[in-house]
């Protein structure tokens, strides 16, 4: 099945999750040509919100990536508790949680860095241009080192032209 | 008369980004680093929706070449 990373964030926003786009993904967004494998969103790690995200994947048959024997997703209040990421892969795509943005800090702080978008019908949280930077500039990973240059190069048009 | 403009709109490709570059230091970092300019700069004109169909349909080719079974 193709992946459909879109659909996971309707997915999401219909099921009411607390949740900022970051990473590649959120590049794509801004213009970044690179093709990233994996959307990464930070999210608000409490029962409430965490069994919300187990809801609107329901039926994507949502497995634990990182695990040997890929479990299913089975997220109970007790096993919320402690958790600070989930790496899942569903039929849709590969979705990463992270409750801590390297460079900005926990979901409330990236809330504070994020600015909504509207696209097709769907209206969601992303960093800002120049948080998505400060969080790759902070990871200090080689492979972001493209995403790095072209989101400056990005930023830099946005500033020109004022759009 | 159509083709002499479009051969003009096509030379004058190279001599936008050229002058760019040399207004915009940013994205004449990203040149010189080897990122094609004219692919980004052609995505920055795109609407965000069009971005991510157009990501979307890159990385499923991708997946599809990758799950491609050798004949």
């Amino acid at each position: 099945m193709n992946s459909d990373f879109l659909e996971i964030l309707k997915r999401l926003t219909k099921a009411d999750v607390s949740f900022v786009v970051i990473g590649g993904f959120a590049a794509t967004v801004y213009g970044c040509t690179l093709v990233t494998q994996d959307i990464d969103i930070c999210c608000k790690f409490s029962p409430e919100n965490m069994l919300r995200l187990q809801k609107a994947l329901a039926g994507l048959h949502p497995v634990y990536r990182m695990t040997l024997n890929r479990k299913p997703l089975e997220l109970t209040p007790d096993t919320i508790e402690g958790l600070k990421n989930l790496y899942l892969d569903t039929d849709l795509g590969t979705l990463d949680c992270i409750s801590f943005v390297e460079g900005i800090g926990d979901f409330e702080q990236v809330v504070k860095v994020s600015r909504k978008i509207e696209t097709d019908g769907l209206t969601m949280n992303i960093l800002t241009i120049e948080a998505l930077i400060q969080a790759k500039e902070a990871m200090r990973r080689p492979r972001d080192k493209q995403a790095v240059i072209q989101l400056k190069a990005i930023r830099e048009q946005i500033n020109r032209t004022g759009k | 008369m159509g083709q002499n403009s479009q051969r003009l709109s096509i030379e004058s490709v190279p001599s936008q980004v050229d002058s760019l570059l040399k207004e915009c230091p940013a994205l004449a970092e990203a040149a010189r680093y080897g990122v094609d300019i004219p692919l980004l700069l052609d995505n920055l004109h795109r609407s965000v929706s069009r971005r991510i169909h157009r990501h979307q349909a890159a990385l499923n080719a991708m997946n599809q070449l990758r799950n491609a079974r050798p004949l």
